[in-house]
């Protein structure tokens, strides 16, 4: 209990410096922080693809 | 070879089909000539093929429309009556030579735009808009007597001038048009502003050095120059004489049709020739004329027009115009990127379309059925949306559905299975 307390009452050190971010995904993301002038590096990256085994198996014998 | 070799050569040499395509206006025929297979009592829609009795009522309509216009029947109960029974048949115009764009209601008497891939000679029919009434019946599926007495005079007073130019000019040559409209800021699906403009520039002067009277000159002229999107029929002939010349070849996974009925959205590939693989159609995304308009007053995707799509222009095109982007809402860095997306599904790259916003790099060409599945990136198709009752409501983009490739996969696994 005084753990959390603790933790919910001391901001954590970073607020105190500035932000450098790097941003996987979305790219408004990315954008939102770099309007406030946030140094952000943007990574591209989809989630990977959720396919049905039998086009897992025809991509692994056709591509 | 193994598959995946007699795959990669297959795939290279349908999008050479596509690349080295040389498409060419060289006629103006009535569509019963035109257009392979169609008969007298027979009326083609767009999309997969579909039942008369299951058509959405735009469609439907449309069939009606088209019965009346080509005296198949005299009243609409009887043309309802005779589509009913059989007696009037229809077809999905992309299992012929032709593009449904829009409803794509296509009669043996309308008049169509012939282009003729030089390079392989396949030939292409699509029907042009129709002066002030634009979508009018082929398009939009429409009929009142303003909207038929039109076409008759397309038929009987412009085409008769038109057709005798291109005969005597020995054709124009359509890709350059293309090539350098992607430069000035066209899709060539949504937009041709500027292929407009040089199709023009190619055609003016020889119409007013042709031996015709005054009056018809200007009538030819007014209809050329007054017609919204009037180079939008070359754009699908092209793309449409490019991809039948790649349609069967052996082994290709590259996808040569797409279309949408309003029901279902349908795709052909290349390796397995004329059979249709369909889920259902995807509603447009993007900006309606007014604000009168939401989702509810728009019809599932409708339409052929999409063909370009699959030779490489809209959707994919995106970053060549940044104009048509906005409209929707995206910067010009978003429509870059929606242009790098598909060339992650494409088997190669266009070197007859470079263009400014890519650092004059390529546009993506061919898209692989096998990458879109592997990817997890559906192709973009840039559209209009059609309401119910007829009409453009708007323009957008839509994916195509991922099950129509998955389905389209299965059937070459089955096709090809070593």
């Amino acid at each position: 209990m005084s753990d959390m307390k603790t933790a919910h009452c001391t901001p954590p050190k970073v607020v105190h410096k500035p932000l450098k971010v790097v941003n996987i995904g979305l790219q408004s993301f990315t954008e939102s922080l770099r309007s406030q002038g946030v140094q952000v590096v943007q990574v591209n990256w989809r989630p990977p693809v959720n396919r049905d085994p039998e086009i897992d198996t025809l991509l692994e014998d056709l591509l | 070879m193994t598959i995946k070799e007699r795959i990669a050569a297959a795939n290279e040499k349908a999008v050479g089909e596509l690349i080295n395509a040389d498409p060419v206006w060289v006629d103006i025929l009535p569509a019963g000539q035109a257009v392979e297979g169609l008969e007298e009592n027979m009326i083609l829609h767009s999309g997969p093929p579909i039942e008369f009795a299951d058509m959405v009522p735009l469609h439907r309509r449309g069939m009606v429309s088209g019965a009346l216009f080509e005296g198949l029947a005299s009243t609409e109960a009887e043309a309802m009556a005779m589509l009913e029974r059989g007696e009037i048949k229809v077809s999905a115009a992309l299992d012929h030579n032709t593009v449904g764009a829009g409803t794509g209601i296509i009669t043996a008497s309308v008049e169509m735009m012939v282009v003729e891939n030089r390079r392989t000679g396949k030939r292409a029919a699509t029907f042009p808009a129709e002066g002030p009434f634009q979508g009018g019946l082929c398009g939009w599926g429409l009929y009142t007597e303003e909207i038929a007495a039109n076409l008759r005079y397309m038929k009987n007073e412009l085409f008769p001038a038109m057709r005798e130019l291109i005969h005597q000019r020995g054709g124009l040559a359509l890709r350059p048009i293309l090539a350098e409209s992607m430069q000035m800021g066209d899709e060539n699906h949504t937009r041709q502003s500027a292929s407009d403009l040089m199709f023009i520039k190619q055609i003016l002067p020889d119409l007013v050095r042709m031996d015709v009277d005054k009056p018809t000159l200007l009538k030819c002229m007014d209809y050329i120059v007054q017609t919204p999107r009037f180079f939008h029929c070359f754009g699908q002939g092209a793309s449409l004489s490019a991809l039948w010349s790649a349609k069967g070849t052996s082994h290709s996974t590259m996808v040569v049709a797409f279309g949408g009925n309003g029901v279902e959205f349908g795709i052909k590939v290349a390796g397995l020739g004329d059979e249709w693989f369909t889920a259902p159609a995807p509603m447009i995304n993007g900006r309606y004329t007014s604000s009168q308009y939401s989702e509810k007053d728009q019809v599932p995707w409708l339409g052929d027009s999409c063909i370009v799509e699959c030779a490489g222009l809209g959707g994919l095109a995106a970053a060549a115009s940044p104009v048509v982007g906005n409209l929707r809402g995206l910067k010009v860095k978003d429509t870059v990127a929606l242009t790098r997306e598909m060339q992650e599904i494409c088997i190669s790259s266009n070197h007859n379309y470079p263009i400014p916003n890519l650092d004059f790099g390529f546009l993506p060409a061919g898209i692989d059925i096998r990458l879109v599945l592997k990817r997890g990136i559906a192709s973009e198709i840039h559209g209009g949306m059609l309401n119910h009752e007829g009409g453009l409501i708007g323009a957008g983009s839509a994916r195509v559905p991922m099950g129509c490739f998955e389905k389209a996969l299965k059937a070459f696994g089955k096709k090809y299975a070593e």
